[in-house]
């Protein structure tokens, strides 16, 4: 049923990943990924694997959590590490099975591809599983703030509070959705069978009414806005003021230094 | 007492409509500061075509209305007047803004420019006003009806308003919510915040200290709730209905009976009914 | 045999939604034709859940909805059958408007029966008759009504169906007394014309005592009550604690009781109040 789709997979829980500045974490996350990508030798991406691992621990989320994302990209994995393990020709030959050649380097290829993939995902999961939607559009708002010195003074206002307001509205659509589904289906329209076509043309007593309800509620919504006083983007304050604490300057030194480590371990590990 | 919002001569019709007749029809009002206003009316008789006028939402096509000396019509001045009169819509849905409930009772004060510090101090202030203070984070969605028009009352509440218009804020809530809502509406205005609620359920109307009601665009009369409900040829006219306990002593008014027909609510009627019972079994 | 009977229906939704819609849990009860029942209960209390479930637009978990005696699951693919026998119209029903012409969306549900053209017509125009609007009406579009005309297109949409059972979910929310007053009737004239049963939802207890014989009481899923009107008022303790109230007029006589009046008399309408005075008052003058 549509009600069971979630919105934004935020968990909740107490932990330091939690607590920090949505932009550090954005920030931080895009640092990591150029990162994983710089680093191309199997030692150093363990390395990354062993600290990132234990960032995960810190965060407090369900390991299965991160393992049902990893699952649902898990043959895109595979397929690249069976298209590594077969192309790469170095070292001492392995495996020799009719054509199939599969090398030393090949294995090591594979494995640290598989392993640079595991991390982005779970890096990127990170992110949302520690931070609300809410959180995210005002970082992103706060992020892309200084572009509206290069003249897209309202652009970034205006984007920002489409995010919210897509936000807020998400799960009274799908609620609504719901609901004139249900109407039709006492109707006796049939939503889910018969061709492209007809499946197309089921859908109009849906989306009919969906769209005008979301017509009706967009004036209303504008309504509501324009009686508490909203002018554009001008002149607004926002009341939570994002400022950078302890904890962000400790993430942003204890990543600058796994960097550097990382940088190191890259150069001169054989 | 001094008015806080004043109608003149007020004419208006919705362009784009098949009905030529006006949507507002000479409307003359004055609202007094600190009153409590009802003004009742059935579907579509112009009530809340009235109220978005009140804070310049819509501009009179002929006539003014000006709110505590500015002209609506004065386009440089409207962030002034909806400083001073804020609105509660009928759906609860479609006037939260944001997705936690205390960003947006934040809305009014960040849009008039506060400071982060004065933001959050009329936003604690605002939902322990309407007793939402343990929502502050929650989400919108998972509130009740009566909840959700609560946060849009500490919405207006946070611009600081002199007045607020309720335009049917109650009508699509349950008995519990609209009771919540009414409650709310009572203890602002005993704290000196000028109400103007629209309504078509009578019995909310009995604690105005005025009742307008309205009809094809017009206020056929302004008076107390009391002088108005005893008025049945009225009412009826109006398609509005009396409260139960006042429909029974009609009814019982009607059958001949002499009984004193000044009754608001159930404790009033059994009151009323009894003095007439004790008097017949007197007899 | 019951025309509609519910036996130990459970349902519970399994997803984060379940915050807003209640489950239903063990709840059995029928319904005879001709019959008018009232479903109160807090919001929550899952009034609408169950109402899905009646029509088979939700599959009970466990227990069954019998129409005329058959399981309406029995087959899952002749369900729509029993949705056109059991009419559920939803609240604020004016939302699933559709249709370019409000023949066209009142024609909806006679289409997707696979009607005769002949028999829609007559069905759209009998509809639209029933909810007291006139033929003009059939070429207008529905978005161009007023708030009270298209919430009686709507049930004009069911009623084309010709249900056995119609079911309503708050069929006056939202309306002004003159339109609650107006759908209340075309409700009653309904039943009295086509002899169906009547199972409406609502918040106000005044209508549900003027309009039922029985009213089944919900709380947290559960039935708590299912009786004959009267009955249900009587316990009144019950109905406060399930968060309901008694109708207006009954609570006149609550006080009327405690100050010695009345003491062996009940009334719950305007209309049995008054006689009960008047008697009393007019029994009263004989007496001296």
């Amino acid at each position: 049923m549509l009600k069971d789709i979630t919105f934004g997979q935020y968990v909740e829980a107490d932990s330091i990943i939690h607590k920090l500045d949505p932009r550090i974490k954005i920030l931080l996350l895009i640092a990591y990924i150029v990162f994983i990508f710089i680093v191309n030798n199997l030692f150093s991406i363990a390395f990354a694997s062993v600290f990132i691992l234990a960032v995960t621990i810190l965060s407090k989320v369900p390991v299965k959590l991160f393992a049902k994302n990893i699952k649902a990209i898990l043959p895109i994995i595979i397929f690249t590490a069976i298209l590594n393990a077969l192309y790469v020709g170095q070292g001492a030959l392995v495996i020799h099975f009719w054509v199939i050649n599969i090398y030393e380097g090949g294995i090591y290829r594979a494995v640290f591809m598989s392993l640079r993939i595991i991390l982005l995902i779970i890096i990127s999961a990170l992110l949302t599983y520690t931070s609300t939607p809410t959180a995210l559009t005002d970082a992103i708002e706060s992020l892309l703030s200084p572009l509206q010195y290069i003249g897209l003074k309202n652009a970034v206002h205006i984007m920002a509070l489409m995010m919210t307001i897509a936000l807020r509205f998400i799960p009274t659509l799908i609620e609504e959705t719901d609901k004139i589904m249900s109407s039709q289906k006492a109707r006796g329209a049939s939503l889910d069978s018969g061709s492209f076509k007809q499946k197309v043309k089921a859908l109009l007593p849906v989306l009919i009414p969906l769209l005008s309800a979301s017509i009706r509620r967009a004036y209303e919504l504008a309504d509501a806005m324009e009686s508490r006083c909203y002018n554009g983007g001008e002149g607004r304050v926002r009341m939570k003021q994002m400022t950078l604490t302890l904890k962000d300057y400790i993430a942003i030194i204890v990543s600058v230094v796994f960097f550097a480590a990382l940088i190191i371990l890259n150069t001169f590990a054989v | 007492m001094e008015n806080i919002i004043e109608i003149k001569n007020l004419y208006f019709s919705y362009v784009d409509t098949d009905n030529n007749g006006a949507v507002l029809d000479n409307i003359n009002l004055d609202i007094k500061k600190g009153e409590f206003l009802c003004i009742v009316g059935h579907n579509g008789s112009g009530k809340s075509t009235l109220a978005k006028m009140l804070n310049g939402l819509l501009r009179p096509d002929k006539g003014t209305v000006c709110v505590n000396g500015i002209y609506t019509s004065d386009d440089k001045h409207l962030i002034d007047i909806r400083k001073t009169v804020g609105m509660v819509f009928q759906n609860p849905d479609n006037q939260i803004i944001a997705s936690v409930v205390e960003e947006d009772v934040a809305f009014g004060p960040e849009n008039l420019g506060c400071s982060p510090q004065e933001s959050r101090r009329r936003v604690d202030q605002a939902l322990s006003a309407v007793d939402m203070a343990e929502y502050k984070n929650t989400s919108p969605y998972k509130l009740s009806g009566g909840q959700k028009q609560r946060v849009a009352i500490a919405g207006v509440l946070a611009m600081r308003p002199q007045c607020i218009v309720f335009d049917e804020s109650t009508a699509m809530l349950d008995p519990k919510g609209r009771k919540e809502v009414i409650a709310t509406v009572n203890k602002l205005n005993k704290q000196g915040i000028t109400v103007v609620l629209i309504t078509h359920f009578m019995e909310e109307a009995r604690f105005a200290d005025r009742l307008c009601i309205m009809d094809n665009g017009k206020i056929l009369k302004t008076d107390t709730p009391y002088n108005i409900f005893s008025d049945y040829e009225l009412i009826e006219n109006t398609g509005l209905t009396l409260p139960e306990p006042m429909k029974l002593i009609k009814a019982l008014v009607d059958c001949g009976i002499k009984i004193d027909n000044k009754v608001f609510d159930e404790k009033d009627a059994c009151a009323a009914i009894a003095e007439v019972l004790k008097g017949g079994a007197e007899k | 045999m019951s025309l509609l009977a519910a036996e130990n229906l459970s349902f519970s939704y399994n997803s984060a939604a379940k915050i807003k819609k209640m489950a239903v849990k063990d709840i059995s009860f029928s319904v005879e034709s001709g019959e008018i029942i009232g479903v109160i209960g807090h919001t929550g209390s899952g009034k609408s859940t169950l109402m899905q479930l009646l029509n088979g637009l939700l599959k009970p978990e466990s227990g069954a909805v019998y129409f005329e005696g058959q399981n309406i699951w029995d087959n899952p693919k002749e369900i729509s059958k029993f949705r056109f026998q059991i009419g559920l119209v939803f609240q604020y029903p004016e939302y699933q408007l559709f249709e370019e012409t409000v023949y066209k969306d009142i024609a909806f549900a006679p289409q997707n029966m696979k009607l005769s053209q002949e028999e829609i017509d007559n069905r759209v125009n009998s509809a639209l008759n029933s909810v007291g609007l006139n033929y003009e009406f059939a070429e207008k579009s529905p978005f161009d009504l007023s708030g009270g005309e298209k919430r009686r297109v709507a049930i004009a949409g069911i009623l084309a169906m010709h249900p056995k059972v119609l079911i309503l979910d708050e069929p006056t929310a939202g309306l002004d007394p003159k339109g609650r007053a107006t759908v209340l009737n075309m409700i009653r004239d309904y039943k009295e014309n086509t002899g169906a049963a009547i199972i409406i939802v609502s918040h106000s207890m005044e209508d549900v005592a003027a309009l039922c014989e029985k009213l089944l009481v919900l709380s947290n899923g559960r039935a708590v009550m299912f009786d004959k009107t009267e009955n249900v008022f009587s316990q009144y303790e019950t109905l406060i604690n399930n968060g309901l109230d008694l109708p207006s007029v009954a609570k006149i006589f609550e006080e009327l009781h405690k100050l010695g009046y009345l003491k062996d008399k009940m009334a719950y309408t305007v209309d049995d109040a008054k006689k009960i005075i008047v008697d009393s008052i007019k029994g009263g003058a004989l007496n001296a």
